[in-house]
């Protein structure tokens, strides 16, 4: 008996301690407000098509809902679109401080873009997949070697899925469809190769060609995966294995074709430009129906520069409002809007006043595009890609906010 | 009458000789270890001056720092603008101004540590407080323990920023103190070793059965081990601080212990206002409280098995999990990757930062989880030694009982494979003995290892698959780009051949820069398609062309360099077979092989029969059982030893040579630069010869070491975890960071190419590896002359 008291004593005491020890969430009432909120988002984005979305990964920056992911000081960080904090915060909670901020993903040569199917089977809470360049000094000759690998990473849990590790050439795009992954590498004579594979690292493909071009992937709809090459003027199109390819239409160069409302755009080339001492093609947009691609091309905009999608709206600059231009980078001042639904220009939705700043958009989701920041270096009058700041654009009320990393 | 008992316990324990020699050579061992660790690690800090002049000169521009901080900060932000304007030209700051501007920023960065703590922590609070205002939890618990989470650190950062106040001042020599990890390993040896020796001391030398027909031979008595357990340990581990804090003190210094722990950079977090002193005392206190839980497993497997080899074996695969959980990625686990014993025995592992998992949203600091674990480990092994220390073999019986019946299944097994000429015995209707009279010795020992030989079989296709399976190349596009300029310019150095370097790098920028007007024609039709696929083609390699060029015109400055020190050119090299050949690594399977064969020789003589002894105890009294079948015995393992290394160097080889394209055998060795400071005329062809032959004498000392082993610890599983700890220790310790260990690596017996270019790379010199190669195999020679005394003398 006695023994036994001193058992539960012992017990009690040890469980005293702990919970001494334990420290309790502060009441908060933003908590519940912000639950209710998310089950209702939850709800309803589970309520949305399953259909998979083609997504594209850039170099910096990603844009998910509210999310900004940016791949700064070699370290991919993010941001609340509706609460911007300076330094913004690394997606690994791991770090106790921002000094601590790499996180193991980011850096030269990194490409990563905002999984929308993974997060959607995430409650909506971001899922990343990263190609991720790893560099080593070779121990026997020196040689500087680098691999790369291909990652899915959930920002929740903090957990790592690997899909291809030791990837030899320089992955140099990647793409997301479904539950595939396309990504493109540059095997210098050979080509640019694309090659497919599933997010559990199954069902690996290499796209083979007798004779190598630089070949791009235009996008991927409704099961179809469409692409081009630098050296082919024809867009093609294949089963997402690869087989199957018949060529479609002649198009032009320097944009990447899109699908926006069942409508297939892309560029055709009518001459060359000057902009800042280069000469660039002058490239107008058509559209065909996808359902209908043997009909008659129409025309939509003319000389653009630079032109992203997302939904029904396009973005795009114009080499119109640039041509007496003659600053080291194309300015880019004047952001134009079409709707692919209504099939009306929106006409010009912003201007940068600023004559001392270049504020270029580049990666377009939803209601916000972000991109560059250049400012103007007085003494050698060229403008300066500033690294850690990032420009955000409200396209629905036209705010405008600089994101300082 | 218990602290008399725990007096008692204590005495005999270190009366123990074994113990006490252990001890001794543990210490020395740490101090050794520490001693070439920091070594090691001031040499890389000292900005090539050496560490007492780079002491010396530091302490120098503090006192000029104290002078005047903002002339001190205005010479650093000179050289840093200077270094900038001489950039924008394509320059540099001088060898000397660099090195001026490197002791600046280092004594800055020393002087200056209370800004830097205050910017560093304020910025941690305003970062927390940022993620807080930022927070919308998705209400699961993950989210709601991430808030809670940063709102204490908020809280905990900004309280200490306001305590925390250090005076400029130098820190030097407390960052190799706590830098040091490989002391728990050898602290965990003597633990291991003590804990078991503690338990079961009293059964081995027949005590037990006395004294536990005492009044206080059993609780009493089991109480008061437990007790004089964390008195040793506790003992152990000031031994093990102290040689470490003398070590390093002798070597480095020390600055004032009286300054907030956070100056040192390593543990700028640490979340609790507490001086260096402070942070000695935790730490020795963490690492009694690190060697208590292993302690107490350790004691709890041995009072339940009775077993000594078990009590080891707990002991090491704690180790080896603890080892092992400290390299998990953080960012699987999370912070539980922390509560290793690794970790809890280095402080700046375990208190460098806030650290809390989240039990039920909560967040619960790693130090109670950590204080909760230890109490429940020791009250159990204290539970458990009450109960069952002085038991009669009731649980011991049950486990003896199992392990006889493995025994028994395991040997009905292996007589399924019977010698075939007791096969024959066995169905011959009479039996003729006088067949074995013809068997010699030798061919006898090879029968009675017929099971080892079997086993090969399974290897040699292992083997087959992992050298089929590293050694297979895949092309990829800079290696191909690199080849193909190798292909043309291949051979020694000369100055044409650095023209044509030249001359490509040119053509190649030229190609790039007319890549518009080619995209420009071919978009107006100006050009055909054929034409301009051929430009594309031709532009296409230039970006990976231009890094091979890079690498080789940089490849011509190292020859030059070479040539003026030495008088001869390196040559342009393909070198992915032989970078394929150096970085194969240890083959493990041989090694293992060869652990198991060689301790194996005399463990299966050493096994205890049904009347309670071995059956050496028969043999030794034979005419020929002593030192002539311990030749038969060395005869065979060293030729069965040299036998599978040909065999298995010869897949090597094979699998080698047909899948990769080997660098011209002529050429100097030098001529790649991890070998910059071998011998100048040494060839590659020499060179694989040499390291080849290194291989071959490093596996004949292996197997005479674990011989050797086998013959002198005599209990299988001893010999095996021994034998498991001298392959696995050095080889730990280089994984922990410290490459230098790598010179005590007796895995480097196989992997000498490694040993070769670690010695080129510390001593500057590839003598270590000959004198490594030529100690370790004197030292084998002479334990294995050693153990062949103490055969022909005797033994029980």
């Amino acid at each position: 008996m006695k023994k036994r008291i001193i058992l539960l004593a012992a017990i009690l005491s040890v469980l005293t301690l702990f919970t001494s020890c334990v420290r309790i969430a502060p009441i908060d009432t933003q908590i519940s407000t912000s639950k209710e909120t998310h089950e209702t988002t939850e709800e309803s984005t589970q309520e949305q098509s399953a259909v998979p979305e083609f997504t594209i990964a850039w170099k910096c920056y990603s844009i998910y809902e509210n999310y900004i992911f940016a791949d700064v000081k070699g370290s991919i960080k993010y941001q609340k679109l509706d609460n911007i904090q300076k330094g913004g915060f690394s997606i690994s909670d791991d770090t106790i401080s921002s000094q601590n901020s790499i996180n193991g993903f980011g850096g030269a040569g990194a490409m990563f873009l905002v999984d929308p199917e993974e997060t959607r089977k995430n409650n909506g809470v971001p899922v990343l997949i990263i190609s991720q360049r790893y560099v080593y000094k070779d121990s026997v000759t020196n040689k500087i070697v680098s691999s790369f690998s291909i990652h899915i990473f959930n920002t929740a849990t903090q957990k790592v899925q690997n899909v291809k590790t030791n990837i030899q050439e320089t992955i140099v795009h990647l793409y997301s469809y479904g539950d595939i992954i396309f990504y493109l590498t540059d095997e210098a004579d050979k080509g640019l190769v694309i090659h497919r594979i599933n997010k559990d690292g199954s069902g690996y493909k290499k796209m083979e060609s007798d004779i190598p071009h630089r070949y791009r992937i235009a996008t991927v709809h409704d099961e179809k995966f469409y692409f081009y090459a630098d050296d082919l003027k024809s867009l093609y199109r294949c089963d997402l294995d690869f087989s199957n390819t018949e060529e479609l239409f002649e198009i032009g160069y320097d944009l990447a074709p899109f699908v926006s409302n069942e409508y297939i755009y892309y560029s055709k080339v009518h001459g060359t430009i000057e902009l800042n001492n280069r000469t660039q093609q002058n490239l107008y947009i058509y559209r065909r129906k996808i359902s209908e691609l043997e009909t008659s091309e129409e025309l939509i905009l003319k000389s653009v520069i630079g032109v992203r999608v997302s939904g029904d709206i396009i973005l795009y600059y114009s080499y119109e409002d640039m041509k007496d231009d003659n600053s080291n980078i194309p300015r880019c001042h004047i952001l134009h809007a079409y709707n692919s639904l209504e099939s009306k220009d929106m006409g010009v939705i912003y201007r940068n006043e600023d004559s001392d700043t270049v504020k270029k958009c580049d990666v377009f989701s939803g209601n916000y595009a972000c991109g560059y920041y250049f400012s103007l270096d007085k003494k050698t009058g060229n403008y300066n890609h500033d690294n850690s700041k990032t420009f955000l654009l409200n396209i629905e009320t036209g705010e405008e906010t600089i994101i300082q990393w | 009458m218990l602290f008399k008992l725990i007096k008692f316990e204590l005495k005999k324990l270190l009366s123990g000789t074994f113990l006490k020699i252990l001890l001794a050579i543990l210490l020395i061992a740490n101090i050794v270890m520490c001693g070439i660790y920091t070594y090691d690690y001031s040499r890389r800090w000292a900005l090539g001056d050496g560490y007492w002049t780079w002491k010396e000169n530091v302490e120098e521009l503090a006192a000029e720092y104290l002078q005047n901080p903002k002339v001190f900060i205005y010479e650093i932000e000179s050289l840093e603008k200077l270094a900038e304007e001489r950039a924008a030209n394509l320059g540099s700051l001088t060898d000397e101004e660099q090195h001026k501007l490197s002791y600046y920023k280092a004594v800055y960065r020393s002087m200056a540590r209370d800004e830097i703590i205050d910017a560093n922590l304020k910025e941690t609070v305003r970062y927390s407080r940022a993620i807080l205002n930022n927070f919308s939890p998705y209400g699961d618990k993950n989210q709601v323990y991430n808030y809670t989470y940063y709102y204490y650190v908020a809280q905990i950062y900004e309280e200490l920023n306001e305590k925390i106040e250090v005076e400029p001042h130098l820190v030097f020599g407390w960052e190799y103190f706590f830098g040091y990890k490989a002391e728990f390993m050898l602290a965990a040896v003597m633990a291991i070793a003590s804990c078991v020796s503690l338990v079961l001391n009293d059964r081995k030398s027949g005590f037990f059965q006395i004294g536990s027909t005492c009044r206080y031979g059993r609780k009493t008595t089991a109480a008061a081990k437990f007790i004089a357990m964390a008195v040793f340990f506790a003992l152990i581990s000031l031994l093990f601080f102290i040689t470490t804090l003398i070590t390093v003190g002798v070597l480095c210094g020390y600055s004032t212990p009286n300054t907030p722990v956070q100056t040192i950079s390593s543990l700028e977090y640490v979340n609790y206002n507490i001086t260096i002193t402070g942070a000695l005392v935790i730490s020795l206190g963490m690492k009694t409280l690190a060697l208590m839980i292993l302690g107490a497993c350790v004691f709890f497997v041995s009072v339940l098995t009775k077993s000594t080899v078990l009590g080891y074996a707990s002991g090491v695969v704690i180790t080896v999990i603890s080892y092992l959980s400290k390299d998990l990625n953080v960012l699987e686990t999370g912070q539980m990757k922390f509560l290793n014993l690794w970790s809890v025995y280095n402080f700046d592992d375990f208190m460098s930062t806030f650290r809390s998992i989240n039990i039920g949203g909560a967040v619960v600091e790693l130090g109670t989880v950590l204080a909760v674990i230890a109490s429940v480990c020791i009250l159990i092994s204290f539970g458990a030694a009450l109960l069952f220390y002085a038991t009669r073999n009731k649980k011991a019986a049950l486990l003896g009982q199992r392990r006889h019946f493995i025994t028994e299944k395991l040997s009905s097994f292996k007589k399924a494979f019977k010698h075939p000429l007791e096969i024959k015995k066995a169905t011959k209707e009479s039996f003729n003995v006088s067949r074995y009279r013809y068997l010699s010795l030798t061919m006898y020992e090879l029968s009675k290892h017929r099971f080892m030989y079997l086993a090969l079989i399974l290897l040699f296709v292992l083997k087959i698959v992992t050298s089929v399976n590293y050694y297979n190349f895949k092309e990829y596009t800079a290696d191909r780009i690199y080849k193909q300029y190798i292909d043309q310019i291949g051979g020694p150095y000369t100055e044409e051949k650095e023209a044509f370097i030249r001359e490509e790098y040119k053509r190649c920028n030229e190609i790039a820069a007319k890549k518009d007007e080619m995209d420009a024609l071919f978009w107006e039709d100006k050009i055909d398609h054929k034409e301009y696929q051929e430009f594309m083609i031709e532009h296409l390699t230039t970006e990976s062309q231009l890094k091979a060029l890079n690498e080789l015109s940089n490849l011509c400055s190292y020859f030059k360099m070479m040539y003026n020190e030495h008088g001869v050119y390196g040559s342009f090299l393909y070198t992915t077979g032989y970078e394929a050949f150096a970085q194969q690594g240890v083959d493990w399977i041989l090694l293992v092989f060869i652990c198991i064969f060689a301790c194996r020789m005399y463990l299966s003589e050493y096994t205890t029969t049904a009347s309670g002894s071995s059956m050496y105890t028969l043999i030794q009294t034979t005419e020929k059982g002593r030192l002539c079948l311990f030749k038969n015995k060395l005869f065979i393992l060293t030729v069965t030893s040299i036998v599978l290394w040909i065999i298995f160097k010869a897949i090597d080889f094979t699998c080698l040579l047909t899948s990769y394209e080997m660098p011209d055998m002529s050429a100097y060795l030098f001529s790649m630069r991890a070998y910059m400071n071998s011998f100048v005329h040494e060839n590659i062809l020499t060179h694989i010869i040499v390291i080849t032959l290194m291989s071959l004498i490093g596996t004949i000392s292996f197997t005479l070491i674990f011989l050797s082993l086998g013959t002198m610890l005599k209990k299988s599983l001893l010999v095996y975890s021994v034998s498991a700890m001298i392959i696995a220790v050095p080889y730990v310790i280089v994984n922990l960071g410290t490459e230098v260990f790598g010179l005590f690596d007796i895995t480097q017996l196989y992997d000498t190419d490694r040993l070769y270019r670690l010695s080129l790379d510390i001593f500057s010199s590839p003598l270590w590896a000959f004198i490594f190669i030529v100690f370790l195999g004197a030292g084998s020679i002479l334990l294995t002359m050693f153990s062949a005394k103490r055969i022909r003398r005797g033994t029980n």
